[in-house]
């Protein structure tokens, strides 16, 4: 069995996070994590950031917004 | 997603996807503004969000909710229920957002470089790795917020709508390959490469701050 890089296993790691790699290729990347704690730590922060996205691009929308929008589609609908 | 029986389409078919809109949408469709505006409110928020978060600007956001309820405004008519008002009107927005968005790009095309992990000649990692530990647990921390908001930004155009559209709006690959015109392969090959960019983003703030 053929052994994976830190190269390949970060390549991989969309998909593994998907589920979608063979049992095969899911084995040996396991193992490499295993074995490279770097890879480890590298995963856990891989998988953390779109939550942490998430959180740091979340935005209340502005009340002036709201009513901004609302006058329009009240002029727009009258011309409908 | 809720199904139920009792909503069986006329023709004995598969049962409808039951739409909490559907009382206010029914209305709508059959000419109340108000019911309209009942609609509006209640998406109105999402939408705005999508948009903001793709294009980086309060200014075009609040433009693409204005343009996507106005669109779906008109196309009122033609929407079947085959989909739940508020998927429905998010693709709208997600489109408006998509062409604004490609049209920045030809105008001015303002993009950092992608900041990816390197690796020695044997292929392995090179750069240290932070702890994260707690990070998700943790309020937001000010400067952090401000680091991933301008990773964010500075991400080409092909990668922020991949990145914004899976990972923060939770559309599907198939749904992205549909309002994006791209390949599965080519949208989890973009998502990958904005995971990578704005991991280092938040791993370098991290290392700064130790």
């Amino acid at each position: 069995m053929s052994h994976h890089t830190c190269k390949d296993s970060i390549s991989l790691m969309l998909e593994y996070i998907d589920g979608e790699l063979t049992q095969d290729v899911r084995a040996r990347l396991e193992a490499h994590f295993g074995d490279c704690s770097p890879c480890e730590e590298f995963l856990k922060s891989y998988r953390a950031t779109p939550t942490l996205c998430r959180k740091a691009l979340a935005k209340k929308m502005p009340g002036e917004v709201a009513t901004k929008l609302t006058d329009f589609l009240r002029r727009e609908l009258k011309k409908a | 997603m809720l199904l139920d029986g009792r909503n069986q389409n006329a023709h004995g078919g598969p049962p409808l996807i039951v739409d909490p809109d559907s009382e206010l949408l029914a209305r709508a469709q059959a000419g109340d503004v108000t019911a309209f505006e009942g609609l509006v409110e209640r998406h109105r928020s999402r939408i705005y969000n999508l948009a903001l978060r793709m294009l980086n600007s309060e200014d075009d956001a609040a433009e693409v909710l204005q343009d996507s309820f106005i669109s779906a405004y008109r196309n009122l008519p033609h929407f079947r229920g085959d989909a739940q008002f508020g998927s429905w009107v998010h693709r709208i927005a997600a489109n408006h957002a998509l062409m604004r968005l490609r049209h920045r790009k030809v105008v001015s095309q303002v993009e950092s470089p992608l900041d990816e992990p390197t690796f020695n000649d044997r292929g392995s990692l090179v750069d240290e790795v932070s702890d994260f530990k707690d990070a998700e647990g943790e309020a937001m921390d000010a400067e952090l917020r401000r680091a991933i908001e301008q990773a964010s930004a500075g991400l080409g155009a092909d990668y922020r709508e991949v990145f914004v559209l899976k990972d923060l709006e939770g559309l599907s690959y198939e749904e992205i390959a549909e309002i994006t015109g791209a390949s599965v392969p080519a949208i989890k090959s973009r998502l990958h490469r904005a995971r990578l960019s704005l991991r280092a983003a938040i791993d370098h703030f991290y290392a700064d701050r130790a």
